[in-house]
């Protein structure tokens, strides 16, 4: 597996299982699913890219459940939206940790959340490095790595 | 002995999590305060007694490293209390800077609640096999 793939794999690994108690299987399918959010977050050093994850509400609903440990009922957006912002600040984090020896020291930016509705995605013009599909608790997670032009993780 | 902890995060979420993580812990705490940034934390100390501090290092307002640069700068009342910094921040200078300016421990995100058990029982010296600390973890 390429270096980049591994790192961004083991990074959403480490955060789910430590924060979330869930683990993320990578999946080969066909069917494209209907994700809800985009989850994405910057870094920058001597090259820049930028580490994106697309996720359902129903995966988002049962992370932020055991983020907080709390019953569906009490989950508001204004909590689903900062769980998924943490959620790929965490991942952002240990990617970057996990890749340093490849990137060198690079700071990142501040998680942005937005809904994915046919009209509003954020289109990003950095080419894609890493895209993995993956099945957890039975709902599918995208997570992609973009740009890192002249980093060579192959 | 119970211990008033002090968490810092801009993130609610976080916050919350935090204080379950150590309350599941086991630490013993007796009250818990929060703070969004650096400036609201020191807007807290002015009017309570803390003897512990976790704090995320990327805030808006005042981030952390600001205020730990704060509380050294100007001879405060806290600046001896031990200051934890729980961040995804992993750049070796930046944390060193960070223990530079005193901060006593670094916990990762994720992180689980025995490391933030084991390395809040070090810094207060509450465990029996409490260890001088020596540095930042990476």
């Amino acid at each position: 597996m390429r270096q980049l793939e591994q790192s961004a794999v083991s990074a959403l690994n480490q955060v789910l299982e430590t924060m979330f108690y869930e683990t993320a299987e990578p999946v080969n399918t066909e069917v494209s699913p209907a994700f809800d959010y985009l989850c994405s977050v910057d870094f920058e050093g001597e090259t820049r890219g930028e580490l994106q994850l697309r996720l359902t509400r129903g995966l988002v609903t049962s992370l932020a459940n055991n983020f907080y440990g709390e019953g569906e009922e009490e989950l508001t957006e204004d909590k689903l939206s900062d769980v998924m912002r943490e959620l790929t600040n965490m991942v952002g984090g240990s990617f970057l940790a996990l890749s340093e020896e490849l990137l060198g020291p690079m700071s990142f930016g501040i998680p942005e959340v937005s809904p994915i509705d046919g009209s509003s995605e954020r289109e990003s013009r950095l080419p894609v490095r890493v895209g993995v599909r993956f099945e957890v608790d039975s709902e599918l997670l995208e997570l992609h790595v973009l740009g890192l032009k002249g980093v060579d993780g192959d | 002995m119970a211990f008033n902890l002090l968490i810092i995060d801009d993130s609610e979420s976080m916050r919350a999590v935090i204080r379950k993580v150590v309350k599941l812990s086991g630490f013993d705490v007796g009250n818990y305060y929060e703070a969004a940034n650096g400036q609201e934390a020191l807007d807290l100390l002015e009017e309570k007694w803390v003897d512990l501090i976790l704090t995320d290092i990327h805030m808006p307002v005042m981030d952390g490293i600001e205020m730990l640069e704060t509380l050294k700068e100007q001879d405060h009342l806290f600046s001896d209390t031990p200051v934890i910094l729980v961040t995804t921040e992993s750049k070796r200078e930046r944390i060193e800077y960070a223990y530079a300016l005193g901060a006593r421990g670094y916990i990762k995100k994720p992180f689980t609640p025995q490391q933030v058990r084991s390395l809040m029982e070090e810094i207060m010296d509450v465990s029996s096999e409490a260890d001088a600390v020596n540095g930042p973890d990476f």
